[in-house]
């Protein structure tokens, strides 16, 4: 009987546990699968949840929900898992580290551009990056795929091909110019000078490239980068400060001087090589034109007085470091609605919108701002214009109310910007709008 | 990993598992095969029970082999730092070879008689590498199996509208007594019933026997092709479920394995060291 009962006890205890460790697996099964349709539903809210370009599509076929593809990620909730099945979160925040793709035991993530209903322009390229323009290459985020050690590849690359097919007896002033200084700009920049090219190498804005539009201050690298010149870069989380460094560190090294705040306006065949002229006012020809100006495109310019001071900027970097200044934000879009939130907390903030009410940002943002003018963290100007830019003030009209001062430390301007793909068909080149196609996929 | 290389290591993996099933089996073959009251007597007891110096090591290197398969896999998969090291692909076949090779380590350890307490631990064992072979290799199949066999479907359907016309040609049959027949077929498609009733059907409208009998034929194969992707269906909301005998029951197994352990260790179980 004894015997019987010790039995009883201890199969007992061993089923107890087999139900305890089942019925937690199961708990926690739900409540991943509840905490990811939660956040796909504030995903879709903020409009995030449609992706905007590059981002993983699962197939649900292949998925056995192994969660690699979420932890090698070094983004946050861009993927999750819902019912037993990897699916997107966040598509719109991807930025194509393809972390995933490699990671997925099973091999059920592609990488896609665009979607069925939203279109990605992407300019036809060979595999040697040249476009349907004999001579006119291009790198970098502008080709698709994004990432600085991809961009840094392709401009190396890129240029090796142009190295390849040079024929040095042209008459233009130059071998190459290479047209925006990022990470691809700048690899193809060094590899220009290894190969003992005569180049030049333009920015319209400063280095950096698209590095410095990330709305944080961490940029994360999923792989080394093979800098030419300088060898392997082993950064695996660094900033957007250290990166600037290490451009300028390479680029002085190598004594390769970019031409800043210098815009490629028109660029076009002349004879057996091409002329590009600037916004400097200043004309060059070159045998071959590598474009790498990425995908932000150049921003509008409100044609004001004192717009071309260095207090006023058109995208904004690094907001914690800024406090305790009077600040001007121009525009209604999310990214002046954006700006507006990071910096009213710390900042005395004005935004200025020529219309009368929000009308085309995300929810979230309409949410957002309307909370932070309640609480009189901002004021906000609609139906004005601004007239002037002086050193310690900035001038708007207003409505009714004509003419006001406020005072002034520093002007940010989103009033949108002319998109690359204006500039590339003027140039002649060939756009394709992709669908949702798979740029990287397993065979 | 180069095909060809990734070849050569997969042929390795199974090679190494093939190798060491068949020696033990063979090894042990006659050992095995003897009832167990007549084992004590058998010339390979002293090697072979569960606490003999083959059978105990077969049960502590089965045990490794299963800990190790699953932690570097879960560390590949985790840690950042080792998800550099090569592709998980492939960690993820030598994670399945060590935990086969494990549970076949195991069973011989067992010396094929299970009992006790220790049994859940074994069956648990038997449920992850099933569920695990289920998740992994049956259950991603079953929706190209279905995509499969709905082209087969489609070729049938447009088989038998090719029929239809060339009925209506050869026997001058009108639209209607047509859209009687078809509607006639698809209506009985699902039973066998079907069969019998189609073949009566089409007697009576006078189609000739070697078109009837090509008739039969495309409802036979298309009553049997929705069948089968309907069992097919039922399967894949069944091994929807894989990972739920997968990841718990692998942890019930450590748990009851570690007693198992501990228990023999407190009764003066040891092997060479």
């Amino acid at each position: 009987m004894e015997l019987l009962l010790e039995k009883i006890i201890i199969y007992g205890l061993v089923f107890l546990l087999c139900l305890l460790v089942l019925v937690i697996y199961m708990f926690k099964l739900r409540r991943t699968s509840r905490k990811t349709a939660d956040k796909i539903a504030e995903a879709r809210a903020s409009g995030t949840y449609e992706p905007v370009s590059l981002h993983p599509l699962v197939d649900p076929n292949s998925c056995i929900a192994t969660g690699a593809c979420i932890s090698a990620c070094p983004e946050k909730d861009i993927l999750g898992i819902l019912r037993g099945k990897a699916t997107t979160i966040n598509a719109a925040r991807c930025v194509g580290h393809g972390a995933c793709f490699h990671a997925c035991p099973t091999q059920a993530i592609s990488l896609c551009i665009g979607t069925e209903q939203r279109g990605v322009d992407l300019p036809h390229m060979n595999r040697d990056f040249e476009t349907n323009i004999p001579g006119i290459s291009i790198a970098g985020e502008l080709g698709g795929m994004g990432l600085i050690r991809n961009a840094v590849e392709q401009g190396r690359q890129a240029v090796d091909h142009i190295v390849r097919v040079l024929d040095r007896s042209h008459r233009a002033g130059y071998d190459l110019i290479i047209v925006g200084a990022g990470p691809a700009g700048i690899s193809g920049s060094l590899s220009a000078k290894k190969h003992g090219l005569r180049f030049l190498t333009l920015e319209q804005d400063s280095l950096g490239g698209t590095v410095y539009s990330y709305p944080r201050k961490k940029v994360v690298m999923t792989s080394l980068m093979e800098l030419p010149l300088y060898g392997r870069v082993k950064m695996h989380e660094t900033n957007k400060g250290e990166l600037l460094d290490l451009w300028n560190q390479v680029l002085t090294k190598q004594d390769i001087h970019v031409i800043e705040h210098t815009k490629a306006e028109r660029i076009y065949p002349d004879g057996n090589h091409f002329r590009i002229t600037t916004s400097a006012g200043q004309e060059y020809t070159a045998k071959h034109v590598l474009l790498a100006i990425g995908r932000r495109g150049t921003p509008r310019k409100l044609n004001v007085p004192g717009e071309g001071t260095e207090k006023v900027a058109y995208r904004l970097l690094e907001p914690e470091q800024i406090r305790n200044e009077h600040i001007l934000i121009v525009g209604g879009g999310d990214s002046a609605v954006e700006a507006a939130l990071q910096l009213c907390d710390q900042n005395i903030v004005n935004l200025s919108y020529r219309k009368e009410t929000f009308s085309r940002i995300k929810a979230k943002n309409q949410e957002k701002i309307q909370e932070a003018i309640r609480l009189g963290k901002l004021e906000v100007w609609f139906n004005s214009n601004l007239q002037s830019i002086e050193s310690e003030e900035v001038a708007l009209v207003n409505g009714e109310r004509g003419e006001q001062r406020f005072r002034n430390d520093r002007v940010y301007i989103f009033a949108g910007g002319e998109l690359p793909t204006q500039f590339l068909n003027k140039i002649g080149i060939q756009i394709t709008r992709k669908f949702g196609e798979a740029i990287l996929k397993h065979d | 990993m180069k095909t060809g290389i990734h070849r050569i290591y997969i042929a390795a993996l199974v090679l190494i598992l093939v190798a060491v099933t068949f020696w033990l089996g063979y090894r042990g073959y006659s050992y095995y095969g003897t009832s167990m009251e007549e084992r004590f007597y058998h010339d390979d007891y002293q090697l072979l029970k569960p606490n003999g110096f083959l059978g105990h090591g077969l049960g502590i290197f089965g045990s490794l082999s299963m800990i190790l398969g699953v932690s570097l896999y879960m560390l590949r998969k985790r840690v950042r730092v080792f998800q550099r090291l090569g592709l998980i692909r492939h960690w993820l076949e030598f994670h399945i070879f060590l935990c086969v090779l494990g549970p076949v380590l195991v069973l011989f350890h067992t010396s094929f008689k299970v009992g006790g307490l220790v049994a859940v631990s074994f069956w648990s064992m038997v449920a992850v590498v099933l569920s695990g072979v289920a998740g992994r290799y049956i259950y991603i199949r079953i929706p190209r199996t279905i995509e499969g066999r709905e082209l087969s479907l489609v070729e049938i359907r447009n088989l038998k509208n090719d029929l239809n016309e060339s009925l209506s040609a050869t026997h001058g049959l009108d639209r209607e007594s047509l859209k009687d027949i078809v509607e006639a077929t698809e209506k009985y498609f699902h039973t066998r019933k079907g069969i019998r009733l189609t073949r009566k059907f089409i007697r009576k409208r006078g189609v000739r026997r070697r078109e009837r009998r090509r008739i039969i034929r495309l409802v036979r194969r298309e009553i049997s092709l929705n069948r089968r992707i309907d069992r097919l269906q039922l399967m894949q909301n069944l091994f929807r479920y894989w990972h739920v005998a997968h990841l718990p029951f692998a942890l019930i197994m450590l748990v009851i394995m570690l007693v198992h352990v501990l228990v023999s260790i407190v009764f003066g179980y040891t092997w060479v060291f």
